[in-house]
């Protein structure tokens, strides 16, 4: 079943060197239990399509649909809150708190009912962060550890997609395929809908989808089914 | 509640931020609070000292006879002052309020009138500038049952006019148009003087008087003056000796001088010299430095806001900035904006209003102790006392009122205090049990009879000394029961052609002044030259305060006798103490 539908979106927006067409009449479709790699050049228009995905912004063309339902009339905030995992490339954990502390902010803005320190120390162990690491400001970790946090953070309020900016791009090759199987991990063994956006061609060879966005246009690559 | 608690969990794990733009704002709020709180102290210590002084605009005609005595209501037509005093160089014939007034049972020829007079009873005479601004006239008390009042003739001189209460009228069948013949006398009683004059309104009083006459005849002052100066005449004095040689107006506040002399020079008054005199020459000195610490407050006060809050501008927008990274995860974890941007408020705010209620008091203490740092050192006494030695007077004339010296203010956020040589003002310093306070101060001693001053009899300059503590002074005293003001004086005490002890005393020299005052709406009745009559009711003994001519008064009798020749009203003289004295040590 389509947990995300992509149909005929486009956006655009106008800077003084002109109209930007960022997205051109973009279509896909995107399921639960799949990793989806989006892949292109920058400025291609990858980070524009994220941000429509996660109701950050509206299409200025089409519509994007969570299960069957048009993301225009949703409260988009609410579907962040509840329906989305981000992962950005710079972490954005927030120094003034500790890794537990900052998985736990996801949880207290998703209202979570049950124990929240408990999910928050679930999540981390989840992503391999050690118990004696838990409360220890994030600007203490590497790089590596604290794109888990970040992780876990994505998934702690059990979202149905989680969409990943460039999550590999600031870590070493080690670092990369580790984040890399999380996600994967995601997918498969929790019925993830994991949607990464990334110019690394290994990650979109480990995706179950790859797409290419080249100039705003979205089109299936690399002999992946699409979908 | 979770915005809430996000932005109050900021604000503890960013101490550094939080402390920075609390310590910016806390900074702006002090330094403006601080400079307001002097800027108000030094405002209203300015008030305090316009309300501790006497300003007096002494004009000087330039030509002798070019000013009336009328003038000088029409100089100060329109400004506001307290009184004025004219200092004439012939002072014995104003008696305008002593004049009387009689009518002839029918018209009589003048000539024929003397012998009319006999019987009949007098009414007192008051000149009025405007009848309508006589103080009973203006609060309704009286009003006019017939006539036209006083008229533009009338109050011109040309028509000699007179307004006359009912009681009279009845009395003796008048009414208005008849003619009364007013008549004057020498205080010698040796010469008289008959003019005619008009009745143009019969007034109604609601006052109830217990003697008919006193409810007086109003008669306009210019027409008082022509008689005066036809009494005058009658004595073989000249005319051109009635001249004013200064005229002293008593303003409410040293910025009524301008206006004043500008308004006394449009009404034609030619002076020669226009002078402020005031009571005290430290008043430009303290007035000077309480000015230019308010403009340092406001200095300080536009400089801090200027470089203050462009600094709060720019730190709030480079934070707002530099939280973009929080604001955009924030967003993407499905915060609203709304949200994002009330946590943001809220930090601020919550620093901005402990940093204004921290920095607003601590803005008051501050200026408290720079109040207290103004006063020791900028308002200090040594500080004024050094500099009135070189603070000219504009007039070398004396003032009715003693001159102080060494008024000192002190300035706080409270309060203004003034007092003069530590004496706080309308408050008796009290010396101790081992003290004697004593106070000096000259008068003129005219004689012994009222006649002597109408005579012009020299007078005499004379000390009287208040003393505390009388049985500091071995007196023999002669008359124990007289309670006016008694005086010792010593064993020798020049008498002079004096045949009783009673002295008449007056604040003014030979020269002479006569004193007009000015309520708050009118020219009111003009007066003999001030003057008090005190007895003699003892001897002292040689000692250390009082000798020669002096009169040794009780304290108590001192601040009588100074306050009866009080310039303005009596509240404004405190009862001060000259120089307090140890007992054992003179």
């Amino acid at each position: 079943m389509e947990t995300l539908h992509l149909k005929n979106v486009s956006y655009d927006y106008t800077t003084k060197a002109g109209k930007v067409h960022a997205l051109r009449d973009a279509t896909a479709v995107f399921e639960a239990g799949a990793v989806y790699a989006i892949v292109g050049r920058s400025g291609s228009g990858k980070s524009t399509l994220m941000s429509l995905m996660a109701g950050l912004d509206i299409p200025k063309d089409g519509d994007i649909f969570y299960h069957g339902e048009n993301l225009r009339n949703m409260d988009r905030d609410k579907f962040r809150r509840e329906h989305i995992g981000m992962i950005f490339q710079s972490y954005y954990l927030l120094p003034q708190l500790t890794a537990v502390e900052n998985v736990e902010l996801s949880l207290e803005l998703a209202k979570y009912k049950g124990n929240k320190r408990a999910r928050a120390e679930e999540m981390l162990s989840l992503v391999g962060i050690k118990r004696e690491q838990f409360k220890k400001r994030s600007t203490q970790f590497s790089g590596g550890e604290q794109q888990r946090i970040a992780i876990a953070r994505a998934i702690a309020a059990d979202p149905e997609i989680i969409l990943a900016d460039e999550p590999t791009g600031n870590l070493d090759n080690d670092n990369s395929m580790n984040i890399v199987g999380i996600l994967v991990d995601l997918a498969h063994k929790y019925d993830k809908c994991v949607i990464v956006i990334t110019h690394a061609a290994e990650i979109a060879e480990r995706a179950d989808v790859a797409l290419k966005m080249d100039d705003g246009v979205l089109k299936c690559d690399f002999g992946k089914e699409m979908v | 509640m979770t915005v809430l608690k996000f932005a109050f969990r900021n604000l503890i794990r960013l101490p550094w931020r939080t402390l920075l733009y609390f310590a910016i704002v806390f900074f702006i709020v002090l330094s403006v609070s601080a400079s307001l709180f002097v800027y108000v102290a030094c405002e209203n210590a300015g008030e305090a000292l316009d309300e501790n002084y006497v300003f007096v605009a002494s004009l000087v005609p330039r030509k002798k006879d070019s000013l009336a005595l009328r003038d000088i209501g029409y100089c100060a037509d329109g400004t506001e002052i307290l009184s004025f005093h004219v200092s004439m160089s012939e002072n014995n014939g104003v008696i305008l309020g002593g004049a009387y007034m009689q009518r002839l049972p029918e018209k009589t020829e003048i000539a024929n009138a003397p012998s009319a007079w006999v019987d009949e009873i007098g009414a007192r005479l008051v000149a009025v500038e405007n009848l309508h601004l006589v103080p009973s006239f203006f609060s309704g008390e009286c009003t006019l049952q017939s006539g036209t009042g006083i008229t533009e003739k009338g109050y011109a001189g040309e028509r000699a006019e007179l307004v006359i209460p009912w009681r009279l009228a009845e009395k003796y069948g008048v009414s208005v148009g008849d003619t009364l013949i007013r008549r004057y006398y020498r205080d010698d009683y040796e010469t008289y003087i008959y003019l005619e004059s008009e009745i143009v309104g019969i007034y109604k009083t609601s006052a109830i008087s217990p003697d008919e006459n006193d409810d007086p005849v109003y008669i306009p002052l210019a027409v008082a003056e022509l008689d005066y100066a036809t009494l005058i005449s009658e004595r073989q004095t000249p005319t051109s000796e009635l001249i004013i040689e200064r005229a002293d107006f008593v303003l409410k506040d040293r910025n009524a001088f301008e206006p004043l002399v500008l308004q006394a020079g449009a009404n034609g008054l030619d002076f020669r010299r226009a002078d402020l005199v005031f009571n005290n020459g430290a008043y430009d000195t303290l007035s000077g430095e309480l000015r230019s610490i308010t403009s340092i407050a406001m200095l300080v006060l536009f400089g801090v806001l200027a470089v203050g809050v462009s600094v709060l501008v720019f730190f709030t927008l480079y934070l707002c900035h530099a939280r973009d990274r929080e604001k955009t995860l924030l967003s993407a974890l499905g915060m609203s904006r709304g949200g994002i941007r009330a946590m943001l408020t809220l930090e601020l705010l919550t620093v901005a209003v402990c940093a204004f209620l921290i920095g607003g008091v601590a803005g008051y203490f501050t200026a408290d102790a720079v109040c207290g740092y103004v006063n020791d050192s900028v308002l200090t006494d040594e500080e004024i006392s050094s500099k009135i030695e070189g603070t000219g007077r504009g007039s070398q004339t004396d003032i009715t009122a003693p001159l102080e010296q060494n008024i000192k203010i002190e300035i706080s956020v409270r309060s203004v205090h003034v007092c003069a040589s530590g004496l706080t003002v309308n408050e008796t310093k009290m010396p101790r049990e081992d003290e004697i306070g004593v106070s000096r101060h000259l008068y003129y001693r005219i004689g012994n009879d009222l006649t002597d001053m109408m005579q012009g009899k020299a007078r005499v300059p004379t000390s009287v000394v208040g003393i505390t503590d009388m049985s500091a002074v071995k007196t023999t005293v002669w008359d124990e029961s007289f309670s006016g003001i008694r005086v010792f004086v010593s064993e020798d005490f020049n008498m002079g052609a004096m045949e009783s002890n009673r002295i008449f005393l007056t604040p003014y020299d030979q020269n002479g002044y006569v004193s007009l005052k000015k309520d708050s709406s009118s020219l009111g009745d003009a007066s003999l030259p001030k003057n008090t009559s005190v007895r003699i009711v003892g001897v002292y003994e040689e000692n250390e305060y009082c000798s020669g001519n002096d009169l040794l008064v009780c304290m108590e009798d001192y601040h009588r006798l100074y306050s009866e020749f009080s310039i303005t009203d009596e509240s404004f003289f405190f009862e001060r103490i000259g120089t307090v004295y140890t007992k054992n040590e003179p």
